[in-house]
C-alpha cells in the first residue's frame, strides 16, 4: 500500500506545465535551458529507477547515454540509417548492454557494485575517447536531428525540438510510474527492502535485477541519443563519470525512491547550474558542498523531506488517537 | 632478440605501474578493509599531494623536499577530512560514497581554481634522471626508483602489520572490535592512524607519479578507476590481495595498448569482469573473523 502522497501532482503540474509553457514562450537561450532540463529528466527517471526502486545504487548509468548516443551516431551517420530507427537500434543496444553490465555486476553487492558500475562506464569512456572513428576525444560533429516533416514537425526548429522534448519527459515519468506501481516494480521494491526474504518466497531475483537494468539501461540510452540530437554532436563526454555523478547527485537530492523526486531535482540542477554559472566558472565546487551538506542534513532528499513535513502536519486518523 | 627485448621493457612499464597502483589501492582497500570507510576521494588527495609536490619542487628546486613534505601536507589534509566527516558516517556505506564522490567535484574544482587547467609535469631529480641501460636500450631510472619504492612499501606494510604492536592492535580490532575494546585497547586511534598512513601513501604515489604522468585536473579519477579495479579483483581489506591485483592490473593495463591497441582499454576490465565471474569476493579476500 504506497503512502499518502498529495504533493505529486501540483508538483508535477507545475514543473512539467511550467517547462512547457517556457518551450512555447521564451527566448532562444533559454529554450536551450529547457532542453537540457528536459533531457535530464529522462535520465534520471531512470536512474532512480535503479536506485530508489531496484536498490541498485549505480555510479555509472551515464555509460548508457553514452551507449544511446554513439550507436545513433554510428548507424545515421556511418551506416545512413533514418535517424528514427537508429534511436530505436540505440534504445535496443542499450538494453542488451544494460542486460550483459547487469548480469555482471549484480553479481556483486554494496561496495563492489558502486565500485565497479563506476568501471564500467569509465571503460566505455575510456573506449570512446580513443575511438578515432568518431573523433577521439575532440568529438564528432555535423550529426543530423530526426525527420518528422511527415507528423509535420521540424525538429531543426528548436521550439519545436523543445515541446517534444518535454513531452517526452512526461512519457518517461508516466512510464516509469506504471513500471513503478505494476507487480514488476512492487517485486523489486520488495527485493530493495528484504533481499533475502523475496529469494526465500521463490522470486528469481537477479532476473528481476537485470530486467531492471535493462529497461534503465534503454531509457538512459534513449537520453543519450536524444542529447545527441540536441547538440548534434557527439563527444565521449557523454558517458563520463561526472555525468554519472550528476544524476546520482540529482536522483539523491531530488528524493530517491520518489519518481517527483528526481524531477524537482532536474529542473533545480540545471537552473543552478545555469545561474551558478553565470557568476564563475567554478561551479562544481559549490555543487559538490550543495551536494555532501544535503546527503548530510536530508539523506531523503528535498521531495523526501517536504512528504515527511507534510505527513506529520497531516490531521491525524481515528486510529492513531 | 627483438620481441624478448619489447616484452621486456613493456613489462618494467608493468612494474612502475602496478607499484603506483598498489600504493594508492592499498590505502583505498585497507582504509575499507580495516576502518568501513569507503573513500571515494582517497585518489583526490593522491592529485593534491602531486600537485604540492609539483608547487614544492618548482618554488624550492628540491625534488626531495617534495617527496618529504608532500604526503606530510596530505595527511593532514586528510586527517580533517577523516574527523570532521569520516569518522561520523563509518557503517553507512552508501552515505560515504555519495559524500566521497560530492568532494570529487570540490577537489576537481579546486584543483582548476588554484592550479589552473593546465598540464604540469615535474622534472626528476637529478640522481634518479638518466637511464639505465637493459633490453637493448635505456630505461629510465625514475621508472626503477618508483618500483623499487612500491616494493619496499609493500614489504614494510606487510612487517608493520604482522610484527608490530600497532599491527597487532589492528588486526584485534578487525577481528572483533568489542573484545578488543574491552580489553583496554585504544580501537579508534590505532584506526586513525591506519587513515592517516594510507592517506600518507596516496600523498607519496602523487609525488612519485608527477614526473612520469601529467598533473592536471582529473589525473584524480583517472587512476582512481584501476585502482578501484585492483581493490575489486584483490579483495578490501586484504594487503596481499592489493599486490596481485596491481600486479594484475598494472600488466593488463600496460600490455593490453601494445598487444591489442584497438582494445587498450577493454583489457583491465575484461580482466576484471573474468576474474568478478569465477570469484565475485576478490582474490585474495579478507577471510571473515568465523
Amino acid at each position: 500500500m504506497p503512502a499518502r502522497d498529495p504533493l505529486s501532482l501540483p508538483v508535477l503540474a507545475l514543473l512539467f506545465g511550467g517547462v512547457l509553457a517556457a518551450a512555447l514562450f521564451v527566448d532562444a537561450y533559454r529554450l536551450t535551458i529547457v532542453i537540457e532540463i528536459a533531457i535530464l529528466v529522462i535520465f534520471v527517471l531512470s536512474l532512480d529507477f535503479l536506485v530508489g526502486y531496484a536498490g541498485l545504487v549505480s555510479f555509472g548509468h551515464a555509460g548508457f547515454m553514452g551507449v544511446g548516443a554513439y550507436a545513433l551516431a554510428y548507424l545515421a551517420h556511418f551506416q545512413g540509417w533514418p535517424s528514427g530507427v537508429a534511436i530505436l537500434a540505440g534504445v535496443a543496444c542499450g538494453a542488451l548492454s544494460g542486460i550483459a553490465i547487469g548480469a555482471l555486476v549484480t553479481r556483486v553487492s554494496g561496495v563492489f557494485f558502486i565500485m565497479v558500475t563506476l568501471a564500467v562506464s569509465m571503460m566505455f569512456w575510456a573506449w570512446a575517447s580513443k575511438a578515432r572513428k568518431f573523433g577521439a576525444d575532440d568529438g564528432l560533429g555535423g550529426l543530423k536531428r530526426m525527420d518528422l516533416k511527415p507528423l509535420g514537425l521540424d525538429l531543426n526548429d528548436d521550439r519545436t525540438f523543445a515541446v517534444v522534448c518535454v513531452v517526452l519527459a512526461v512519457l518517461a515519468y508516466l512510464l516509469f510510474r506504471w513500471l513503478v506501481r505494476s507487480p514488476f516494480g512492487q517485486t523489486l521494491k520488495a527485493i530493495k527492502q528484504n533481499e533475502n526474504r523475496a529469494r526465500a518466497l521463490g522470486c528469481p531475483v537477479q532476473r528481476y535485477k537485470v530486467a531492471a537494468f535493462a529497461i534503465a539501461g534503454a531509457v538512459a540510452a534513449f537520453a543519450g541519443a536524444l542529447h545527441l540530437q540536441n547538440t548534434k554532436f557527439v563527444h565521449p563526454e557523454v558517458a563520463h563519470w561526472i555525468r554519472s555523478g550528476e544524476g546520482l547527485i540529482v536522483v539523491i537530492v531530488g528524493g530517491a525512491g520518489t519518481l517527483t523526486g528526481p524531477v524537482i531535482g532536474g529542473f533545480l540542477f540545471v537552473l543552478f547550474h545555469r545561474i551558478v554559472e553565470s557568476f564563475t566558472t567554478h561551479w562544481q565546487i559549490w555543487m559538490g558542498l550543495l551536494f555532501v551538506a544535503i546527503v548530510l542534513a536530508a539523506p531523503d532528499g528535498i521531495f523526501g523531506r517536504l512528504l515527511s513535513l507534510v505527513r506529520r502536519k497531516a490531521p491525524k486518523g481515528p486510529g492513531d488517537a | 632478440m627483438e620481441l624478448v627485448n619489447f616484452l621486456g621493457i613493456q613489462l618494467l612499464n608493468a612494474l612502475w605501474l602496478s607499484a603506483l597502483l598498489f600504493m594508492l589501492a592499498v590505502g583505498l582497500s585497507v582504509v575499507f578493509g580495516l576502518l568501513d570507510v569507503l573513500n571515494l576521494a582517497h585518489c583526490t588527495l593522491y592529485m593534491i599531494g602531486a600537485y604540492i609536490g609539483f608547487t614544492i619542487a618548482n618554488w624550492l628546486g628540491s625534488y626531495w623536499l617534495a617527496l618529504a613534505v608532500a604526503p606530510v601536507a596530505v595527511t593532514v589534509v586528510g586527517a580533517v577530512l577523516y574527523v570532521a566527516l569520516l569518522r561520523r558516517l563509518r557503517g553507512n556505506h552508501l552515505i560515504q560514497a555519495l559524500v566521497t564522490f560530492g568532494l570529487l567535484f570540490v577537489g576537481y574544482d579546486a584543483a582548476r581554481m588554484i592550479w589552473g587547467v593546465d598540464q604540469f609535469r615535474m622534472a626528476e631529480p637529478a640522481l634518479l634522471s638518466g637511464s639505465f641501460p637493459v633490453f637493448g636500450q635505456g630505461y629510465p631510472v625514475y621508472r626503477l626508483f618508483v618500483f623499487a619504492v612500491g616494493l619496499v612499501t609493500a614489504v614494510a606494510l606487510y612487517l608493520g602489520l604482522e610484527r608490530t604492536r600497532l599491527g597487532a592492535v589492528v588486526r584485534a580490532g578487525v577481528d572483533d572490535r568489542e573484545t578488543a575494546a574491552v580489553l583496554g585497547i585504544n580501537i579508534d586511534r590505532a584506526f586513525f592512524i591506519v587513515f592517516c598512513i594510507g592517506t600518507a601513501l596516496a600523498g607519496f604515489a602523487g609525488v612519485l607519479a608527477a614526473p612520469i604522468r601529467t598533473v592536471e585536473p582529473g589525473m584524480d579519477v583517472e587512476i582512481l578507476i584501476p585502482a578501484l579495479v585492483v581493490v575489486v579483483i584483490g579483495g578490501p581489506g586484504s594487503l596481499k590481495g592489493a599486490v596481485l591485483g596491481a600486479l594484475i592490473i598494472g600488466t593488463a593495463d600496460t600490455f593490453g595498448p601494445v598487444l591489442l591497441p584497438e582494445f587498450s582499454s577493454f583489457t583491465m576490465y575484461a580482466v576484471m569482469a573474468a576474474i568478478l565471474l569465477v570469484r565475485p569476493q576478490g582474490l585474495l579476500p579478507v577471510k571473515p573473523a568465523h
